[in-house]
C-alpha cells in the first residue's frame, strides 16, 4: 500500500488527479482484490458520468492490448474525442501482468502521442512492486500511484459494476459513461471469464476452442486429450519460402514470450518424408499460424496441410486450430474464408497485433491446462467412487 | 485573495505549468519556466554543460567532432540539448536535431548498422524538407539512391515484402519516412537490417559517410565552413526488460565503445545522448571522444556523511518551482504553511528535476482537494512525502541493501562494485534514478533520499 490513506481519502486523490489532468495521465493502482477493483471501476464510472467524460473499459473476455490498441487508433483520428479526455480503465490481467506491461511500457510514448485524458493502469495486490522492473518507462513517467485496500468510500460496499459488462457486444470504441446501467449483480467486465478470448480470429461458423467452457465434464475430457497439455509445440508457423524471415522474427518473439514454436524452413525439410513430414510436425502443435501472402496457396507449408489427413478427416478441428495472421494482400485460399486473420501487413499492425496473438494463444493455453488439471481431478474422484474406468 | 473558483483556475493552470516532459527554452512558453542552474550561486548542478559541448564544436568549427551527453532520465537532458541547438543556431551552426524515439526503437538491442541507417533516414528527411523545390533536390534523389543501393536495402525490402518505394525516384519523402516507420516500428525489418549488414559494415560506413559528404554540400555549407550540427537525442533511453536487459546494455556498450570510430562522421559535429550506465559499464568510453559530459542531479546535500542541506542547491530548486508558480496568486510560498515544507519537500527529491516538479504536482492537488485557498499543513505535506518515499523504494530488493549501504557510506562506486555480476543491477538503478551523480567539482554518487530511509530503518 502507498500510504496510511483511508480508501476514501486515495479516492478523493484519484478524483483530483483526473480533475486537474493534463495530456495523458498514467494513473497506476493497486486494489486488493477483485471486488476492490470491481468497486474502483463502477466508482470511475460514476465520476465519469458527473464530468461529462467518456469511460472506457474493454468489453468482457477482449484482450486488454488490442482493446487499448483500437482505443488509441479512435483517439488519434478523433480529436473531438481527445478534447472530452476520457477515462480508460485497463484491468492488467493477473495471468498475463507481465507480458501486457512488457508491451504497455513499449508503446508508452505511442500512446502519449495519440491519446489524453486519464489511463488508469489497475492491477491486483503487489501490482505497484512488480510495475517499475517490468514497465521501467512508464514508472518513470508516472503521474500518481494509488492503493485500494477496500473499496473506495461513497460509492458502496458492494460493487459497482462498469455499464460495459451489461452490454458484452458493446464495441469499446463506443462504450461511455452514456451507456445503460448494468442489471444488480452482473459481473464486472473486468473480471469477467475470458469466454470470447479468441472471437476476433475465428470463423464464426468454427467448433468452439477447448478454451471455453466445456459443455459437461466428460465432453470437455474429451475435447482435451491431445491438446496443449499434450502437445510438444504451442505452434507450429506455416509460412510460404518468401516469408521465411517473418515466420523466424515470430518464432523469436513468440519464444522469447514462453510459447514453445515449431517452424520448418524449406531448405532445412526432410525431403525423404516431404509433405507428410511437414504435416506431421504441423500436427504435434496445438495451434497452426499460417502466414497469408500471395506465395502461401502455391507453397510446400500449405499443400502439406491442405493434403493432411486431418483436413481430409476433421477439417473442423483443423480449422479450430488454426490463427491465420496475413503478411501480404493476398487472396488466400478458400480453406481461409471465414476467418479473419491478424493483420501483419505494416510495421504499426504488427507491433499492436502481435501482443493480441500471443496473449490469445497463451491465454488459450494456460485455461487449457487450468481446465485439464481441474478435469483430471474430477475424473479422479470420480475413479475412486467407482463411477469412472 | 481570489475567490474559490479562481483559485481553482489558478491551481489547474500551475499543474498544466508542472509538467513532467520537456520544455524548450527557444521557445517563449519554455522560457518562462527555463531555469539555467549553471547561472544560480554556488552552481547546483555544476557549470554550464552546454558550455562544454559548445565549446569544443567552436574550437574546431569547420572540423569534425563527436561527443557525447548523458545524464538520467527525466532530468532535463532534452531541455539543455535545445538551448544547445538555439545557441549553436545563433551563431550561424546549421542544426539538426533528431529525437531517438521517433527513428528509433528504444525497447530492442540496437546496433551500429541500424542506428546510423536511422540517422541517414532523418537527415535525408530533414534535407528534403530544407531544400523544398530547389534543384539540389535531384541530387539528394540520386545521393538517397546510391546509398539505398550500396547498402542492400532493397534486399531487406524484398525478403520481408516490405515495399519502401525505393524505385520511385520521385517519393523520397514518402520512402524515408516509410523507413523511418519500419526501423523504429518493425522489428523483422530491423533484425533483417542488422544481418544483411553485419558482415559488411565497412562497406556500409563508407557509403554512409558519403551520404552525409553530400548531406553536409547540399546543406550549402563551403569547405571551410561551419560544419553542421547533429544531435542524436533520446539513445540513453534504450533499455531491455527482464533477461533483454542485458544483451541491450551489452549492446550499447559495443556502439559507443567499439564502434565509435563510426560515431565520428567527417565534416559534422555529433552529439550522443548516452545512457549513464555507461560509465559502470566501461570508464574508458569517453576517452574515445572529443567530449563528454553528464549532467547530474540538483546538488541539495553536500558530500558528507550527514548530508549537510546545501543552501544554494536549496535556493536554486525554489526559484526554479517559484518560476512554474508564476501563474497563481502568492506563488508556491502560498501553497505551505511554513516554508521549511517547501525544503522538505525539495530535499525528498534528491534534487532529480522530474521527481520535483511531480512532488509538487501532488502537492497542488492536496490543495486542490482540501481547501484551495488554505495552506498545507505539516501532516499534509509529511503525506505527499511518505507517498512519495514509498514508490522510490520500489523496485529495491533485499539483497541490494547491503551493497547500496556501502555506496552510500562511500558516496562512490569504486570499490562497492568489485563484483562485475553486480554492474548491470547497479546500471537498472541508475536508470530508476535510485542511484544519483552530484556533482561539487568532482562527480559522486549516492543513493536517493526515499532510499537512504529505507536503508537508515
Amino acid at each position: 500500500m502507498a500510504s496510511d490513506r483511508t480508501s476514501a481519502e486515495t479516492w478523493e486523490l484519484l478524483e483530483t488527479t483526473i480533475e486537474l489532468g493534463d495530456g495523458l495521465d498514467y494513473l497506476l493502482v493497486e486494489c486488493a482484490s477483485p471486488h476492490v477493483r470491481a468497486s474502483l471501476a463502477g466508482a470511475l464510472q460514476k465520476l465519469a458520468a458527473r464530468m461529462g467524460r467518456p469511460f472506457r473499459v474493454p468489453p468482457p473476455g477482449e484482450d486488454v492490448l488490442s482493446w487499448l490498441d483500437r482505443e488509441r487508433a479512435a483517439a488519434a483520428s478523433d480529436a473531438g474525442l481527445r478534447e472530452r479526455q476520457p477515462i480508460y480503465f485497463v484491468p492488467v490481467p493477473a495471468e498475463s501482468e507481465g507480458f501486457v506491461l512488457a508491451r504497455l511500457n513499449e508503446n508508452r510514448d505511442n500512446l502519449v502521442n495519440d491519446m489524453r485524458g486519464a489511463l488508469c493502469l489497475v492491477g491486483l495486490d503487489g501490482f505497484l512492486d512488480r510495475l517499475p522492473p517490468r514497465a521501467p518507462s512508464i514508472w518513470a513517467y508516472r503521474t500518481k500511484t494509488f492503493s485500494f485496500g477496500e473499496p473506495p468510500l461513497g460509492v458502496g460496499a458492494a460493487p459497482a459494476p462498469p455499464a460495459v459488462a451489461a452490454a458484452p457486444a458493446m464495441p469499446a470504441a463506443v462504450a461511455s459513461s452514456s451507456a445503460a446501467a448494468p442489471p444488480p449483480g452482473a459481473p464486472p467486465a473486468a473480471m469477467s471469464p475470458p469466454a470470447t478470448r479468441h472471437a476476433a480470429v475465428l470463423p464464426a461458423s468454427a467448433p468452439p476452442l477447448p478454451g471455453g467452457a466445456p459443455r459437461g465434464e466428460k465432453e470437455g475430457l474429451e475435447v482435451f486429450r491431445g491438446a496443449a497439455p499434450d502437445s510438444r509445440y504451442d505452434v507450429y508457423i506455416s509460412a510460404a519460402y518468401r516469408d521465411e524471415q517473418a515466420a523466424e522474427d515470430l518464432r523469436r518473439h513468440l519464444e522469447a514470450d514462453g510459447i514453445r514454436c515449431s517452424f520448418v524452413k524449406e531448405d532445412e525439410q526432410d525431403r525423404r518424408k516431404g509433405l507428410p513430414g511437414i504435416a506431421a510436425q504441423a500436427a504435434q502443435a496445438r495451434f497452426i499460424v499460417p502466414l497469408l501472402s500471395p506465395d502461401y496457396g502455391d507453397s510446400d507449408a500449405w499443400k502439406a496441410l491442405e493434403s493432411s489427413r486431418e483436413m481430409i478427416e476433421a477439417p473442423e478441428r483443423l480449422r479450430a486450430r488454426m490463427l491465420p495472421v496475413i503478411v501480404r494482400d493476398c487472396v488466400p485460399p478458400s480453406f481461409f474464408s471465414g476467418f479473419e486473420p491478424i493483420d501483419f501487413r505494416s510495421p504499426r499492425d504488427r507491433l499492436f497485433r502481435y501482443p493480441s496473438l500471443a496473449a490469445v494463444i497463451r491465454g488459450i493455453i494456460q485455461d487449457e491446462r487450468a481446465l485439464a488439471i481441474r478435469l483430471e481431478h474430477i475424473a479422479e474422484h470420480r475413479r475412486a467412487r467407482g463411477s469412472l474406468p | 485573495m481570489p475567490t474559490l473558483a479562481e483559485r481553482k483556475q489558478e491551481l489547474s493552470r500551475l499543474q498544466k505549468a508542472l509538467t513532467l516532459g520537456p520544455i524548450d527554452p527557444a521557445v517563449p512558453a519554455g522560457k518562462e519556466l527555463y531555469l539555467p542552474f549553471h547561472e544560480q550561486p554556488g552552481e547546483p548542478r555544476g557549470s554550464d554543460p552546454m558550455a562544454d559541448l559548445k565549446a569544443t564544436i567552436e574550437l574546431t568549427a569547420d572540423g569534425s567532432t563527436s561527443q557525447l551527453f548523458s545524464g538520467f532520465q527525466g532530468s532535463g537532458k532534452s531541455t539543455e540539448l535545445h538551448r544547445l541547438a538555439r545557441d549553436l543556431k545563433d551563431i550561424g551552426f546549421p542544426v539538426i536535431f533528431i529525437r531517438g524515439g521517433e527513428v528509433l526503437n528504444l525497447h530492442q538491442p540496437l546496433e551500429p548498422s541500424d542506428l546510423l541507417l536511422s540517422v541517414a533516414a532523418a537527415v535525408g528527411l530533414h534535407l528534403d524538407a530544407a531544400l523544398g523545390s530547389n534543384p539540389a533536390k535531384h541530387t539528394l534523389f540520386e545521393r538517397l539512391t546510391e546509398f539505398f543501393a550500396s547498402i542492400r536495402l532493397r534486399e531487406v525490402e524484398l525478403g520481408l515484402g516490405v515495399d519502401l518505394g525505393l524505385a520511385d525516384i520521385g517519393k523520397v519523402n514518402a520512402t524515408l519516412g516509410k523507413l523511418k516507420l519500419e526501423l523504429k516500428e518493425n522489428p523483422s525489418f530491423k533484425s533483417r537490417v542488422q544481418s544483411t549488414l553485419r558482415g559488411t559494415f565497412h562497406q556500409f560506413l563508407d557509403a554512409f559517410r558519403r551520404l552525409m559528404a553530400e548531406a553536409r554540400k547540399l546543406l550549402g555549407i563551403k569547405k571551410d565552413g561551419r560544419s553542421p550540427v547533429l544531435i542524436v537525442d533520446d539513445l540513453e533511453k534504450i533499455a531491455g526488460l527482464g533477461m533483454e536487459q542485458d544483451v541491450v546494455q551489452k549492446g550499447m556498450e559495443h556502439i559507443f565503445w567499439t564502434f565509435y570510430h563510426a560515431l565520428k562522421i567527417e565534416g559534422w559535429h555529433c552529439i550522443w545522448t548516452a545512457p549513464p550506465y555507461l560509465q559502470l559499464l566501461n570508464s574508458a568510453v569517453p576517452h574515445n571522444y572529443d567530449g563528454c559530459v553528464v549532467l547530474p542531479m540538483i546538488r541539495l546535500w553536500d558530500n558528507d556523511a550527514e548530508r549537510t542541506p546545501n543552501e544554494h542547491g536549496l535556493d536554486a530548486a525554489r526559484r526554479c518551482l517559484r518560476l512554474r508558480g508564476k501563474v497563481i496568486t502568492g506563488n508556491i510560498d502560498s501553497l505551505f504553511m511554513d516554508e521549511r515544507l517547501l525544503d522538505e519537500l525539495i530535499l525528498i527529491s534528491s534534487g532529480h528535476l522530474r521527481d520535483l516538479v511531480r512532488l509538487m504536482q501532488d502537492v497542488v492537488r492536496e490543495v486542490y482537494k482540501r481547501d484551495p485557498n488554505k495552506p498545507l499543513n505539516e501532516v499534509a505535506v509529511r503525506r505527499v512525502i511518505d507517498d512519495y518515499v514509498t514508490d522510490g523504494q520500489k523496485g529495491v530488493y533485499g539483497n541490494d541493501l547491503p551493497w547500496l549501504r556501502d555506496l552510500a557510506e562511500r558516496r562512490q562506486v569504486v570499490g562497492v562494485l568489485s563484483d562485475a555480476s553486480l554492474i548491470p543491477r547497479a546500471s537498472k538503478l541508475i536508470d530508476t534514478a535510485v542511484i544519483m551523480t552530484y556533482r561539487n567539482g568532482e562527480e559522486w554518487f549516492d543513493v536517493s533520499a526515499p532510499v537512504r530511509r529505507l536503508l537508515a530503518r
